[in-house]
């Protein structure tokens, strides 16, 4: 009799899990950053503003510091549908969405308020949609910032400076012809293996923006940081067509204006980040110059005719140029 | 059929351990002696790898040189020893198919479709991953053959 009645409390106790409400839906991030950079924490903001406007309904689940694998590897999640959404380098993108090249240029943007006004615009959303032939849909820019050189024996005052130095690159063959075109030996090297590989002299120095210097602690090799600045490649959020395609008219906007609410946000960090950087590198006694920026765009004049002027990319890019004027 | 394959698969497997050792040599020599480092050999070299270790495995169990896990007595397996074979082949055969096969020619047709690319080479990444479902369709030849070999050999 007693063992009855345990047996009807066991099968019981089974269905009480069943209620109901519908599961709130989690959508998986995946990213390769470290959890104090300004990038996450917009990450983070969003899932907040998703919760909160959803009455948690939606939400987001993150998986930092590339748990889930590389940029590359992620992007290829998300077009089979195991991911459902990612941040990666606009650089990584080109060799899946090739228009992206175009954000690779150097000196494309005059300053940061135009790029702000490009991402903002128009344009920037011409960028982002065109992902969906990719099964990658854009949902927005966060700022990455400029890209300088540092280096280790000496500063880069101008492009002759870099002659002769091995330059570590991202995997992106923008980025190679860049250096290339400048005067420097590019060398792809993974971002991980860099401190060492800066350390033991297998290249001369690299190029990154400010803060990723910093939390890199790259600076503790690196004595020079020279600001030519010369690319702005943003990061980019991204949605699997195949999950945007799951979600209702209702989640896809609270998605999109929570993603475009996080942008603003991460502008601000941003900001921020670069500031406590330079005070950071500033105090460990790395040298800071500013060399002149117009050397070293001439040097990089090819860029102007890379695409086919009969391609969208080529229409992108001067529609960019135009927002400038 | 068999001793061909084994050949075709050595003259490959030579042919890619080649491949990753020059590049791996170029690699080191134009980055340190001339200065000027390649920017491919990189690519090339893990790319290589990849397939050394894809089709490499298909030929070690070709030869039965591919790890094993003792799970049941070796005396149980004595007194059936086509049956517990006839399992170890059959799961090999599953996992080769289905896994490597069915999905390898997916994650082929979705990268050639959205037409990924290489990042320094710029080919398409689908070629290289071809060697998936390839390799599969060579372990599950080998598991298939080397089982009904085993079963003649046994009845005769």
């Amino acid at each position: 009799m007693r063992r009855g009645f345990h047996i009807a409390l066991l099968l019981g106790l089974l269905f009480l899990g069943c209620t109901t409400t519908p599961a709130p839906k989690i959508l998986r991030l995946g990213h390769g950053l470290d959890t104090n950079h300004p990038v996450h924490q917009a990450m983070v903001n969003l899932g907040e503003q998703l919760n909160a406007v959803s009455k948690g309904k939606l939400t987001v689940k993150i998986y930092p510091s590339g748990q889930l694998g590389a940029e590359r590897e992620m992007l290829e999640l998300l077009q089979i549908g195991s991911l459902d959404i990612t941040k990666v380098s606009g650089a990584v993108l080109e060799n899946f969405v090739p228009e992206y090249k175009v954000l690779s240029v150097p000196y494309l943007f005059k300053d940061r308020a135009h790029a702000y006004r490009v991402y903002d615009s128009d344009i920037g959303r011409q960028f982002l949609e065109k992902g969906a032939d990719y099964r990658l849909r854009g949902l927005c820019f966060y700022d990455a910032g400029s890209r300088s050189f540092y280096t280790k024996q000496r500063p880069i005052t101008t492009p002759q400076d870099l002659e002769g130095l091995k330059i570590r690159v991202q995997k992106s063959n923008m980025a190679v012809g860049m250096v290339k075109q400048l005067g420097g030996a590019p060398t792809p090297i993974s971002w991980g293996e860099l401190y060492t590989a800066l350390q033991q002299g297998v290249v001369d120095g690299a190029e990154n923006n400010l803060p990723s210097f910093h939390t890199s602690k790259h600076y503790e090799v690196c004595r020079f940081y020279s600001f030519d600045e010369h690319t702005a490649v943003p990061d980019v959020l991204l949605v699997g067509t195949e999950t945007w395609r799951r979600l209702n008219a209702q989640e896809q906007q609270w998605l999109q204006e929570a993603s475009d609410a996080s942008t603003l946000y991460q502008r601000k960090l941003w900001v921020a980040a670069e500031k406590e950087a330079l005070q950071t590198i500033e105090k460990a006694g790395v040298q800071i110059n500013y060399p002149d920026k117009a050397l070293f765009a001439a040097k990089t004049q090819a860029f102007d005719s890379l695409f086919d002027p009969a391609s969208e990319a080529h229409r992108l890019m001067q529609a960019i140029k135009e927002i400038a004027l | 059929m068999r001793k061909q394959v084994n050949a075709i698969l050595e003259k490959l497997l030579l042919g890619i351990l080649t491949v990753m050792l020059l590049s791996v040599i170029w690699q080191v020599f134009s980055r340190f002696v001339l200065g000027n480092p390649s920017t491919v050999t990189d690519e090339v070299a893990s790319f290589s790898l990849m397939w050394l270790g894809l089709y490499g495995a298909a030929y070690a169990s070709g030869k039965r040189l591919h790890l094993a896990i003792d799970l049941i007595p070796e005396r149980t397996i004595a007194k059936a020893p086509l049956f517990f074979h006839g399992i170890v082949a059959m799961a090999v055969v599953a996992f080769a198919l289905v896994v490597m096969v069915v999905g390898g020619v997916n994650l082929c047709l979705v990268t050639f479709q959205l037409q990924q690319q290489s990042a320094t080479l710029e080919i398409p990444l689908a070629y290289i991953y071809s060697a998936v479902p390839l390799s599969g369709l060579l372990i599950a030849y080998y598991s298939i053959d080397t089982f009904f070999k085993e079963k003649s050999l046994k009845q005769s």
